[in-house]
């Protein structure tokens, strides 16, 4: 059977000589893989057609039930190759492209993640803060996929609470009462709550110009910027089990 | 074991080598079995040679039977110029070509941040440990036209610039026999980017 979409190249694998097994995040099936026969040649037909974050309507064919489709045809409708030619691009576009390869199953149709995807690795070739990207990423992304921390009222009792400590195994803020025997928490400072809250609901578009400190204080936009970043890493990786391979270039690479 | 066990295995563990399937290592087999035994023998020994004395070059990380490869060993090669390759048979694919007279380096991997691979896991340090004790002037990178390589690139010429070195990359574009219409954008563009005036 064939069947033809559009998807974005997530990951990638050597297989073989000179074979490729790709996973893509597609409009219309979500994530799946497929295997393109001697692609890594030189003269292949592919080209870079299905090197990582480029995104291309791809045709596959195989057997209704086959795990591994062979990939017959790609052709590019955005490469975003600046993502590949910058380092920092390269690892703020990887450590998307591997949330999106960790937490999306395979086979789940999702267009307003794939939307969000394809939105965030465009506007990541010309951004200059690359870290504001990569935060609404996260933020969107986890509120899309039913992730969302709770950071409203206690995650326990669902009291509205003035405390702000964030407690990662239990994914939300925990009241007083709730939280008397609990260890392993982050407090945060009430710009970082109102910040996390207004990147989820501000049009994509106008992220760029969002402020993360207020007239008051204005200092505290690392502070914001810090704990933001500390609180989707630590309740992500509750969520996974394990940590992002891609965390260290952000060090590395940055 | 019988006949028919012996030629059985020997399908059995070429089908290990890549790109050889069922069908091929059944030829190869029959081949073998059909070969001299000198000439048989001399393919086995060839290959426990390998693998008993084979070694990375302790200077450039080529594959090499001594302490020193015969690459490094050559007094007669360009001692200015240091070309950095991802694996050991990309070097020789640029041998292949009988064009460059400079020395190598090989980094053993590529940078890749999907993998988690970092710079740690990759031969660089080495590589700039090479260039602080010489005279280089020129370092040519030949990683793969991929995003690996283009990481691997980039991250090695962040850090050789500052010293002043010049730091050049093989061209990218079309590849020779081609046909400019199958060409896909990306490689088109760098084609367009990399072009130059014709002398």
């Amino acid at each position: 059977m064939l069947f033809r979409t559009q998807g974005i190249v997530i990951k990638t694998f050597e297989y073989g000589e000179a074979d490729l097994i790709i996973t893509f995040f597609t409009i219309d099936k979500g994530k799946i893989k497929g295997i393109a026969k001697g692609c890594r040649k030189t003269k292949s037909r592919f080209g870079s057609s299905l090197e990582p974050f480029t995104h291309s309507r791809i045709s596959l064919y195989g057997k209704e039930n086959i795990s591994l489709p062979k990939v017959t045809q790609s052709d590019i409708l955005h490469s975003h190759r600046r993502l590949r030619e910058n380092l920092s691009r390269l690892a703020y576009g990887s450590h998307i492209s591997e949330i999106v390869y960790e937490i999306c199953p395979e086979g789940e149709e999702n267009k307003e993640v794939f939307h969000l995807f394809s939105y965030i690795l465009t506007a990541m070739e010309t951004a200059i803060d690359l870290e504001l990207l990569s935060i609404t990423f996260y933020i969107r992304f986890l509120g899309l996929m039913g992730y969302q921390p709770k950071l409203d009222n206690c995650v326990r009792c669902n009291k509205e609470d003035r405390g702000l400590n964030f407690y990662p195994n239990h994914g939300g803020l925990l009241c007083e009462g709730c939280s008397s025997n609990e260890e392993g928490y982050l407090s945060l400072i009430p710009e970082t709550k109102k910040t996390y809250y207004r990147i989820l609901t501000c049009p994509l578009h106008r992220i760029p110009d969002l402020k993360f400190y207020t007239e008051a204080d204005p200092g505290s936009d690392l502070r914001v910027r810090d704990e933001l970043k500390t609180l989707l890493s630590l309740h992500l990786s509750h969520i996974l089990g394990k940590k992002l391979k891609s965390t260290n270039s952000l060090i590395w690479a940055t | 074991m019988n006949s028919d066990g012996v030629l059985k295995k020997v399908i059995q563990e070429l089908t290990r080598l890549p790109g050889i399937g069922q069908k091929t290592a059944q030829r190869l087999a029959f081949f073998i079995l059909g070969m001299p035994d000198e000439e048989a023998k001399s393919i086995a020994n060839a290959i426990i040679d390998l693998k008993d004395k084979g070694r990375y070059c302790s200077n450039c990380n080529n594959i090499t039977e001594d302490e020193i490869c015969e690459i490094c060993k050559d007094i007669r090669r360009d001692q200015k110029k240091i070309c950095v390759v991802e694996e050991p048979s990309n070097l020789y694919a640029i041998e292949r070509t009988k064009q460059y007279q400079g020395f190598y380096h090989v980094l053993l991997g590529a940078l890749s941040p999907l993998d988690g691979i970092g710079p740690e896991d990759i031969r660089v340090k080495e590589l700039l440990h090479r260039i602080e004790k010489g005279n280089v002037e020129e370092v040519i990178i030949a990683t793969n036209p991929n995003t690996k390589g283009e990481a691997t690139a980039l991250y090695i010429s962040r850090l050789i610039r500052p010293l002043g070195i010049k730091v050049t990359r093989l061209a990218y574009g079309l590849p020779m026999g081609g046909d400019l219409e199958f060409a896909d954008e990306v490689t088109l563009t760098k084609a367009i980017e990399g072009r130059r005036e014709i002398q």
